[in-house]
């Protein structure tokens, strides 16, 4: 494997290496919004790399078990109008759409009676939506369920987007070092770039090539995850 | 009391542009800064007791509206702001078949109607394509305020501040053209805008059961609360939600505008704001 490849290959496994995390942080919110409103259910959703569905990323409580992946058009529903509009909402007579209803419970298999929603934003923009299903009515304090989660909602998004940073810091460093090192191997200055331009468009060939081939040893979940987020760390 | 609420800090006391105001706490009767015997005691029958909405042209820049809702009726045109067929020729406003995919425009519309039941009403969709676009946002105002509609409903905002100038010249130009903007508060404490301008009428949410019942912040820049707590609104599919939001609040207060001018068709927007301040339940309005 050439140098560039290496180098590739850190960045691959960096991305690839990312995805734990993600979700772990991606869970870790959806069970702290479910427990801070004793709610049924809390998911995540996070806008797919085409712009055109909300994937269900992460599940506490009633779903759990088979809605993550499960995916919703952007342009319809609850969670695409706070998507779109970048506000969060209250609803808290769903079940009595019949539609709605029907519609919700074809695609999830639960169909909640209350639902409160807000967006994940990342420098003014959406970047998903969290939910809370069935919360109790139980008083939180002076400020409302809907300023509570959407509190709770921007402290969520600020952990994604310096996970998603620290992730970009991990991949640059490692790419310079392997840059260092490879300078070293073949004997120019570490600070020079060390090649032309035939050198350059090889390393991007065989880089393309070592890249593919690890994406290839990924199954189709870690496939479809690592296009999301590396979709929103090309954004950041 | 009425939360002053800073962004980022918390803090009650300090002050300056950068503070956010975007909740009250508690409505109260704290009087901001005018007499107790402020002589407006009966000012909300003079400005809209018996009015209708009738003759006051009405625009709803949201998700679309629904048409043949019970709760919202017929509508006088229903367009969409999307990007021009020419690449790079930005946002233009063209009509479209009435539809919402949300809801939300839906329920806007049936709460102005529920004030103004003879009002005129037109939809202008800047939500539902792949997402939210603030071109699309600045498009639909573009054209509503060259339209010459009295009264603008936005219950939304742009949290990206490229927008900000060219919505702020807007905003100024309907203030001058005599196009009242009713724009919502940003639910959370972020930044956005145009509801933030002074031009505008900027909404937040209280939580009493009253339609008509507003309160004045004497804490800027959200300038009135109305009720937006667990309303009953109209929703795509003909039906209805209980909802919550400044989303809901409002369309209160572009319906109550729409009465006062109707009644009293000549006022400018700075008019307008001034009888919504003195029929303020803390300002001028008392229980009689």
């Amino acid at each position: 494997m050439s140098d560039s490849g290496r180098l590739w290959d850190s960045e691959a496994a960096a991305l690839l290496s990312l995805i734990p995390d993600h979700d772990r942080l991606l869970q870790s919110v959806v069970e702290t919004a479910r427990g801070i409103f004793a709610a049924q259910a809390s998911s995540i959703f996070l806008l797919d790399p085409q712009r055109e569905h909300l994937v269900f990323e992460a599940v506490s409580g009633a779903g759990e078990a088979h809605l993550v992946g499960m995916r919703v058009p952007v342009d319809q529903g609850l969670a695409g109008w706070v998507m779109a509009s970048a506000q969060p909402i209250a609803v808290d007579d769903v079940d009595n759409d019949p539609m709605f209803a029907r519609n919700v419970a074809e695609s999830t298999g639960y169909v909640p009676r209350s639902i409160l929603a807000a967006p994940l934003l990342i420098d003014g923009d959406s970047i998903g939506v969290i939910e809370v299903l069935d919360r109790t009515s139980d008083p939180r304090g002076e400020l409302s369920d809907l300023e509570i989660l959407g509190l709770f909602a921007n402290q969520a998004a600020i952990g994604l987007q310096m996970l998603r940073r620290a992730w970009l810091a991990d991949a640059r460093t490692d790419a310079r070092g392997e840059r260092v090192a490879a300078g070293e191997r073949s004997g120019a200055s570490a600070s020079g770039s060390g090649s032309g331009s035939g050198e350059g468009q090889a390393a991007a060939d065989s880089s393309l090539v070592s890249a593919l081939r690890l994406l290839r040893s990924c199954n189709e979940r870690q496939l479809k995850k690592a296009l999301v987020v590396l979709n929103a760390v090309l954004d950041v | 009391m009425i939360a002053r609420t800073d962004a980022g800090t918390g803090s009650p006391d300090s002050s300056g542009p950068g503070r956010l105001t975007w909740k009250l706490a508690l409505p109260s009767a704290e009087v901001p800064g005018i007499p107790s015997d402020w002589p407006m005691e009966r000012l909300r029958d003079w400005a809209w007791g018996g009015a209708t909405g009738a003759g006051v042209r009405v625009c709803i820049l949201d998700s679309g509206i629904e048409p043949d809702h019970p709760l919202v009726g017929p509508l006088d045109g229903a367009y969409a702001a999307v990007p021009a067929q020419d690449a790079g020729a930005g946002y233009g406003v063209l009509p479209e078949p009435p539809h919402d995919r949300f809801g939300h425009g839906t329920a806007c519309a049936g709460i102005i109607r529920s004030l103004a039941p003879q009002c005129s009403l037109t939809s202008v969709r800047v939500l539902g394509g792949k997402t939210g676009s603030g071109d699309a946002l600045l498009a639909g105002l573009r054209w509503a305020i060259s339209e010459g509609f009295d009264v603008v409903n936005l219950s939304l905002s742009t949290t990206k501040p490229r927008y900000t100038p060219q919505l702020r010249e807007l905003a100024d130009e309907a203030f001058f053209r005599g196009t009242v903007l009713v724009a919502s508060a940003h639910n959370m404490p972020v930044e956005s805008f145009p509801w933030r301008f002074s031009s505008v009428i900027s909404v937040g949410s209280h939580t009493v059961p009253d339609p008509e019942l507003i309160y004045y912040n004497p804490y800027p820049p959200v300038e009135f609360f109305a009720q937006g707590q667990d309303v009953q609104v109209a929703w795509s599919g003909h039906g209805t939600k209980k909802v919550s939001g400044n989303s809901f609040a409002t369309p209160r207060i572009a319906g109550l505008c729409t009465l006062v001018l109707s009644k009293h068709r000549n006022l400018r927007p700075f008019q307008i704001k001034n009888i919504l301040f003195l029929a303020a339940r803390n300002v001028g309005y008392r229980d009689e």
